[in-house]
């Protein structure tokens, strides 16, 4: 039972990276209409980022802020200059576009820091907690944390500022929106710059657990995909919940089902892809009118 | 000629641009041996026939590649190009064809022809399985899909290793498409030669495909599912058989491609891979024939020319970059792909001379 | 004065083909403006050609300046509002939600004053105010027209355009619809360009009418003088006897 539950925890722990880096997809999905297939890079060029900052000396509490903004004017950036031409051009011409970013964001990062895996020191120190028969490590809960926090304050910025709600209209409709005197382009660009920003706290997180290299990011995007997938691309809070039973999901799998383990542990990830789409592609929470395609 | 001419004496702008440059109805009214295109397609045939015996074989075993990859391209093209569907996986079904062959030849000692044959049959029914979601699901969520199947693929070759010789891989000592006695022939000038007779007959099929009945069907089935269903169009039974096509076509090209390089690895068919055969529909130009070998010449040639400059630790990676770049300028400016673009310079020129000679 | 709105020449087409050959009309302060015709006459794009949602060609000029190459986004800001056809509801929003977005184009002066108006626009709307919270996409379709005109008022535009609000309504709904529009002028003091097929209910509410046919302007007269030329109606309106707009010959 012990086991079990600590299985579960761990899942959990996991699974709230994947439910960032699916809340990043979901917001991206919701402005532009497409998915983007290289939210898993930027979160890794992000995580190389913070790693660079904390070898220059930078103390994490300055690190975080600055990974932050600089996450934000990224995908802002990427918005404005790289999406945006093709934006009406349908959903191929987006989708392409994403797969553009996916390769080329991978490949600066390789050439940059190169393709070894680095192991990067947890932010939170390397000390064990015991809560009953269960064992926690500072890298859990404090990442954990800082994850729960980003998503938090994503979710209070959409749902009680002004900004958010003027990011929604858009995201719901956007003629209306530029009708209304929004800038819809603006709009989308903060989008980004939000989502980009949310992964990046992602691949923080993840980097001291899973090791620091341009993959970081590779699997990881396969089950944030089927986390939004399962959640529902319209739904931020399906995005999170989402991430967290894709993660409990995933480890109950490899650690109880026989033959599916380590790397193999992907094919659950699929599975519930495959198994949403044909069954219920709205997903969990997701509005079955807002299937973009 | 029938040429639309307007009151001002010019003829008529195109519906859309077609590689003869004359609208859409005078290009299928002139006789092939009329149309340019025809020549120049005649023209390389005939370069690619002549070609094993002025160059080495060490460049023709990388032209073969090209060959190869132009056949998965090819495939990719009719899927994308002419049903508008999405595939970002096709690399995956490369490489199932690859190791179909690969272990109907090492475990079950079949010949080369009847392996490929198994190869094409698998990825085709591969193909058609994926289609089913697609007939429920589209865009988007399709590209989703494929490219989880994408990423599994190699996963799934490393885990079954008994069958696949997990991340090692299968190898073979020499290709089985040898040369056949008495014809004088090397082994890669005659795997060149097979090549080139195959991607023509692939191009050809392709070619008659799409401009009869089924191809207007896919046409109508492009530009608006709802009404293709109106007009009559078995808009799950097309959809079904294009994807099984466009797999088996692929399937073909990995098969090839795996017997003529005598190894299949699972890191060749990764996502990046499925990734780059899409930057070679989209590059080369998703609407032509031509755009599947230029598209594949750039996927395949360009990683050794940047090695040739910058080395080869990082000519991976630069290439892997130039590869985005090139994606994204072609996205940007040249919606049609490279193909496209010299396929309207061209009629734009000729249009130009006639008007003047006129 | 100059008029608000000054239209010379404008022209607007989709892709090829022409939809709009060359309209003047003019709408002056606090004035009501029906503008009529037939389906495909072109009330829709003119509407649209004004607020840039269209690419228009010719002159248009709104409170003295020209909106020539201005975004759409750029003209509702500068007090030029318009109600969609099919009403435009954010649907994934509430409707209080979707109200306060139109305090987003107000001119930043007057955003202080916004809660009032808020106030002001439940007691025009009371039903708006009991459905605050519901998701705006639950409400029928005239409670939703209602929403849009509401979130239009609310972003305080000098203008309004209006299209076809009674497309789709019941005829009581249409009639408690009309009268909204007859009070607007005077409780919110802006000049309204109402494009509408029911030229009857349209003409009591309105000061002027301008009619339209195969995108140009083929009548502008005073309301009242319009209402009474039964033959104009009848050659451009399609009116049957009993006063239905049908489809034009």
């Amino acid at each position: 039972m012990t086991e079990f539950l600590q299985q579960t925890v761990s899942g959990l722990t996991t699974g709230l990276v994947y439910a960032a880096l699916a809340l990043a997809i979901a917001l991206v999905f919701q402005g532009t209409g497409t998915l983007n297939f290289a939210q898993g890079e930027f979160a890794t060029l992000a995580a190389f980022v913070s790693f660079a900052l904390s070898s220059a000396g930078l103390s994490w509490w300055l690190i975080v802020p600055v990974l932050v903004v600089l996450s934000f004017v990224f995908g802002a950036g990427v918005e404005r200059l790289l999406v945006r031409p093709v934006e009406g051009s349908g959903p191929l011409a987006l989708l392409t576009v994403t797969a553009a970013l996916l390769l080329g964001t991978n490949a600066v990062t390789a050439l940059i820091w190169g393709t070894d895996v680095r192991s990067m020191p947890s932010p939170f120190g390397d000390s064990v907690y015991r809560l009953g028969p269960l064992t926690f490590t500072a890298q859990a809960l404090g990442g954990g944390a800082l994850v729960v926090l980003a998503m938090l304050l994503c979710g209070l910025v959409f749902r009680f500022t002004p900004l958010g709600l003027r990011l929604r209209a858009v995201a719901d409709n956007p003629d209306s929106a530029k009708l209304l005197g929004i800038s819809t382009g603006v709009m989308l660009a903060v989008g980004w710059g939000i989502a980009a920003a949310v992964g990046a706290i992602a691949g923080l997180v993840a980097a001291p657990t899973l090791g620091l290299s341009p993959e970081l990011m590779t699997n990881p995007l396969l089950l944030a995909l089927a986390a939004a997938t399962l959640g529902g691309f319209s739904s931020r809070l399906g995005a999170v919940v989402g991430g967290l039973l894709i993660g409990v999901l995933s480890n109950l799998a490899s650690r109880y089902v026989p033959g599916i383990g380590g790397d193999l542990q992907l094919v659950v990830p699929f599975a519930v892809i495959f198994l949403v789409l044909l069954i219920r592609p709205q997903g969990l929470f997701g509005r079955a009118s807002t299937v973009r395609a | 000629m029938a040429t639309a001419i307007s009151a001002a004496g010019r003829p008529a702008p195109a519906a859309q641009p077609s590689p003869s440059g004359n609208g859409p109805v005078l290009a299928e009214l002139r006789p092939l041996w009329r149309r340019p295109v025809s020549w120049a397609w005649t023209a390389l045939f005939a370069v690619g026939l002549v070609l094993p015996f002025f160059i080495s074989d060490f460049d023709l075993f990388k032209a073969s590649r090209v060959l190869t990859v132009a056949i998965a391209v090819a495939g990719l093209n009719l899927l994308i190009g002419r049903a508008g569907q999405i595939s970002a996986g096709h690399g995956a079904l490369y490489g199932l064809g690859a190791y179909t062959a690969m272990i109907f030849v090492r475990e079950l000692g079949w010949s080369w022809p009847l392996a490929v044959l198994a190869g094409v049959v698998f990825s085709g029914v591969a193909g058609w399985l994926i289609g089913l979601p697609a007939l429920r699901v589209t865009g988007l969520n399709l590209g989703l899909l494929t490219i989880a199947i994408a990423a599994i693929f190699p996963l799934l070759l490393s885990r079954f290793v008994d069958l696949t010789g997990g991340t090692v891989g299968l190898q073979l000592p020499g290709s089985p498409i040898s040369a056949p006695e008495g014809l004088g022939l090397t082994d890669e000038q005659f795997q060149f030669l097979l090549l080139v007779l195959v991607l023509t007959v692939v191009l050809v099929l392709l070619r008659n495909l799409t401009t009869g009945p089924f191809g207007r069907a896919l046409e109508a089935l492009r530009v608006n599912p709802l009404m293709a269903r109106s007009e009559g169009v078995d808009v799950n039974r097309l959809t079904l058989t294009v994807f099984a096509i466009s797999s088996a076509v692929a399937g073909l090209g990995g098969a090839l491609g795996g017997l003529v390089l005598a190894s299949t690895v699972p890191d060749s068919y990764s996502m990046f891979f499925s990734l780059t055969l899409l930057s070679a529909c989209v590059v080369g130009g998703s609407r032509t024939w031509a755009g599947a070998l230029i598209g594949a010449a750039f996927i395949v040639y360009l990683p050794d020319v940047i090695s040739q400059q910058i080395g080869s630790t990082t000519g991976g990676q630069w290439s892997q970059l130039v590869y985005a770049a090139a994606l994204l300028l072609t996205l940007f400016f040249l919606p049609t792909g490279v193909a496209g673009g010299l396929g309207r310079l061209v009629s734009r020129l000729a249009g130009r001379s006639r008007r003047r000679g006129a | 004065m100059s008029a608000l709105l000054e239209v010379t020449g404008l022209t607007a087409a989709y892709g090829a083909v022409r939809v709009l050959h060359g309209i003047d009309l003019t709408v002056g302060e606090n004035e009501i403006v029906a503008v009529l015709g037939a389906n495909g006459a072109g009330k829709t794009t003119l509407l649209r050609a004004l607020s840039g949602t269209v690419k228009a060609g010719g002159g248009v000029s709104f409170a003295g300046r020209s909106l020539a190459g201005t975004s759409a986004a750029r003209i509702a800001r500068g007090g030029l509002g318009h109600v969609p056809q099919g009403r435009g509801t954010f649907t994934g929003l509430t409707v209080e939600e979707n109200i306060r977005l139109g305090i987003v184009s107000r001119p930043a002066a007057t955003k202080g004053q916004a809660d009032g108006d808020l106030d002001r626009i439940y007691g025009t709307f009371p039903v708006l105010q009991e459905m605050r919270r519901r998701p705006a996409g639950a409400l029928s379709g005239g409670q939703q027209q209602m929403l849009a005109l509401a979130r239009a008022l609310l972003a305080r535009p000098r203008l309004l355009l209006i299209d076809e609000p009674s497309l789709g309504l019941a005829p009581l709904t249409s009639a408690d619809m009309f009268s909204v529009l007859a009070r607007l002028r005077e409780e919110w003091s802006l000049s309204v360009l109402l494009a509408e097929q029911n030229a009857r209910a349209s003409l009591k509410v309105a000061d002027r009418g301008v009619v339209l046919a195969r995108g140009r302007v083929v009548a502008a007269a005073p309301a009242a003088e319009l209402a009474a030329d039964a033959g104009l109606r009848a050659a451009y309106l399609g009116e049957s006897p009993d006063g239905l707009t049908e489809v034009a010959p």
